[in-house]
């Protein structure tokens, strides 16, 4: 190495490492938003599919929006997550019920410039009669 | 050790290749992320379609006409996000005889990343089929 650039390679890994740590650290992030969201639309799927098969098919019985649902967690814990269903009432006799599924997100890093949401959701929203 | 190049000045070297594996890690997870998108969107829109189904066969067993169950099965999409309109298709196919009703959905979701190879968009799509069990509750039978 020639007089002169010794220390160069150390600065410019100075500025480079930084900028890959950053770079691998939001790629883990974005990663954890995926996750946290597909936990949630799993969720909201599972419960719908118990929404489904948990009510009677009959003609003309809708519009009561004071019906109000609790859905099983399909994973069986709580952990990170909340849940809660409510009921939507629609004109003439269509009662809807959501299902939403939330669940808190924080970023390993904050990264300037890129809004991280504070949650992963996901929501169903089921037709009863 | 010092490493030389035919005694050419190695200033710049780490800034060089540090720069282009960055642009390479950028592409790459440019793609992860689009991919991921498109995950979400087919996740959600199964839901939809799962819901659209149900809600239209509960309209067949009760014995209302195709049409409703047609406008049954699509309002349900509608509620959970999907509507017909210019990237999004919404399509309900109910089968009087077999009392069920099958939707599908075909959005075009657009991309962040792959756009920059040339991919604006790329379709996702769904489908369910409802109908309804001897106990009269719905399910949804295949996806």
């Amino acid at each position: 190495m020639k007089r002169g650039e010794r220390g160069s390679v150390l600065v410019e890994a100075g500025f480079a490492i930084p900028l890959l740590l950053l770079l691998f650290l939001g790629i883990a992030d974005f990663g954890r938003i995926f996750h946290h969201t597909n936990a949630a639309i799993a969720s909201a799927s599972q419960a719908e599919h118990v929404l489904i098969g948990s009510h009677d098919v009959q003609a003309g019985t809708g519009g009561d929006s004071s019906r109000f649902y609790t859905c099983p967690n399909p994973k069986g814990d709580d952990s990170g997550s909340r849940q809660y269903a409510s009921p939507q009432s629609c004109p003439g006799q269509r009662t809807y019920v959501r299902v939403a599924f939330r669940v808190p997100f924080q970023a390993v890093t904050p990264h300037p410039g890129i809004p991280y949401p504070a949650s992963a959701q996901a929501a169903a929203v089921v037709r009863i009669q | 050790m010092s490493v030389t190049w035919r005694g050419r000045s190695e200033r710049g070297v780490v800034l060089i290749a540090s720069a282009l594996a960055i642009v390479a890690l950028c592409l790459f997870a440019g793609l992860v992320i689009d991919a991921g998108m498109l995950q979400q969107q087919r996740g959600q829109a199964q839901i939809a379609a799962d819901a659209a189904a149900a809600a239209g066969a509960m309209q067949m067993l009760s014995g209302q006409n195709e049409s409703w169950a047609v406008n049954a099965a699509v309002d349900a999409a509608r509620w959970n996000g999907f509507q017909n309109d210019r990237r999004t298709a919404v399509t309900a196919t109910p089968d009087a005889g077999e009392k069920r009703v099958r939707v599908q959905i075909v959005r075009n979701v657009s991309t962040a990343f792959l756009s920059i190879l040339g991919v604006r968009s790329m379709p996702v799509e769904v489908a369910a089929t409802g109908a309804v069990a001897k106990n009269g509750k719905a399910v949804v039978l295949a996806q």
